[in-house]
């Protein structure tokens, strides 16, 4: 599975490989230590490229026999000639990055620079609905038919105006087996979009868990009890969000 | 994408039956694409006569520049790109950095007024 599961708004997509191919004998690297670098690179890059907003950042490992990479999305902070000075700003850390540190993971920048889109996207879907490696095996394919959910329009969409900029959506897709750190068989996305940016954000990426995105950029845990409890919760933030802002206006 | 194509219902729901169709659709009755707003004052404060005409206008799913959209609504593309800017903001249209897309077919509006 692609790891663009972001907030439907447009970015850029950078992806950064670590320059240890497994063959070459090395131990292989461990996803913690890709994870840290991923945070730092996500503060460098945010720095260097003069307040580009990170919307996500995260380990992407596609199976069994491949490296894991690094992938930072991130969306300008204005228009698009600042597109290419992120991707200036990535290339540069990443190259001083990989000339310093001896040991632990170094980045290689693969410089890919190609607009994020939304979930409900044509891109979206065409990558998605590509076969999925099973995790942890050979790399064997699923067979189709196994491959519920994900992959497919997602059975359970909504989306809502809340006010005339401002609209929510939700997404949740039922997965044959739990996404790695979530404990129930679903897949889901409630966001929050005011102005074309996600201001909140409920989501269970792989290997996070369910978790929470608020309007500060933080991240905190949400215990998942059910779609009803977690669709409630969500809109009782908007709410909040909705109430917040109203208060900052007037 | 299956769930884009066809008809797209804009409606006025309360967050009540917004949550129930959420259960629903978790229990595997097909719902439909549904855009809901909470009130029809919102529904047509964002969906004007003059964008819905864009909304019909783009129709299809194919992704067209703003230019474009303007030339077959045959209004000038600043006072278009306004109108589509809101449309997107609103998440009735998608921007995907190369043009805009409107990923149905057709476009429903419903909404029942009571005795108040």
């Amino acid at each position: 599975m692609k790891m663009t599961m972001s907030c439907p708004v447009r970015g850029t997509a950078l992806s950064f490989r670590t320059s240890h191919a497994p063959r070459s004998g090395a131990a292989p690297l461990r996803r913690s230590s890709m994870a840290q670098k991923a945070i730092e690179f996500r503060a460098d890059t945010r720095a260097a490229s003069r307040g580009a907003h990170i919307t996500m950042c995260g380990v992407k490992s596609t199976g069994a026999t491949s490296t894991p990479s690094v992938v930072v999305m991130a969306r300008p902070p204005q228009r698009r000639p600042r597109l290419r000075s992120i991707k200036n700003a990535a290339e540069r850390l990443a190259s001083s990055n990989a000339s310093h540190s001896t040991e632990g993971p170094r980045l290689e920048v693969r410089t890919r620079l190609r607009p994020v889109r939304s979930l409900s996207s044509v891109q979206h879907q065409r990558d998605v609905q590509r076969p999925e490696r099973v995790r942890g095996t050979t790399g064997a394919v699923r067979p189709r038919a196994q491959r519920v959910g994900v992959g497919h329009a997602p059975p359970a969409e909504r989306r809502f105006v809340v006010d005339e900029a401002v609209f929510a959506e939700i997404r949740i897709w039922e997965v044959p087996r739990p996404v790695r750190g979530s404990e129930h068989t679903l897949k889901h996305s409630l966001a929050l979009i005011a102005n074309g940016v996600c201001v909140l954000r409920y989501d269970n990426e792989a290997g996070k868990g369910d978790h929470r995105h608020d309007a500060d950029g933080q991240e905190l845990p949400y215990a998942f009890r059910s779609v009803e409890t977690m669709t409630e919760d969500f809109l009782k933030d908007v709410d909040t969000w909705k109430a917040g802002r109203s208060g900052e206006t007037t | 994408m299956t769930a884009d194509s066809g008809t797209v219902t804009l409606s006025v729901a309360s967050r009540e039956e917004t949550v129930a169709r959420m259960d629903a659709a978790m229990r595997g009755k097909a719902q439909g694409s549904y855009i809901t707003f909470p009130t029809v004052e919102l529904l047509w404060k964002v969906v004007t006569s003059k964008r819905l005409a864009i909304l019909r206008a783009m129709t299809g799913g194919e992704i067209i520049s703003i230019r474009e959209v303007a030339r077959r609504v045959g209004r000038d593309v600043k006072a278009v790109h306004a109108d589509v800017r809101a449309l997107v903001n609103a998440g009735l249209v998608e921007d995907t950095g190369s043009g805009v897309r409107f990923g149905y077919d057709a476009v429903r509006v419903e909404f029942t007024l009571k005795a108040a």
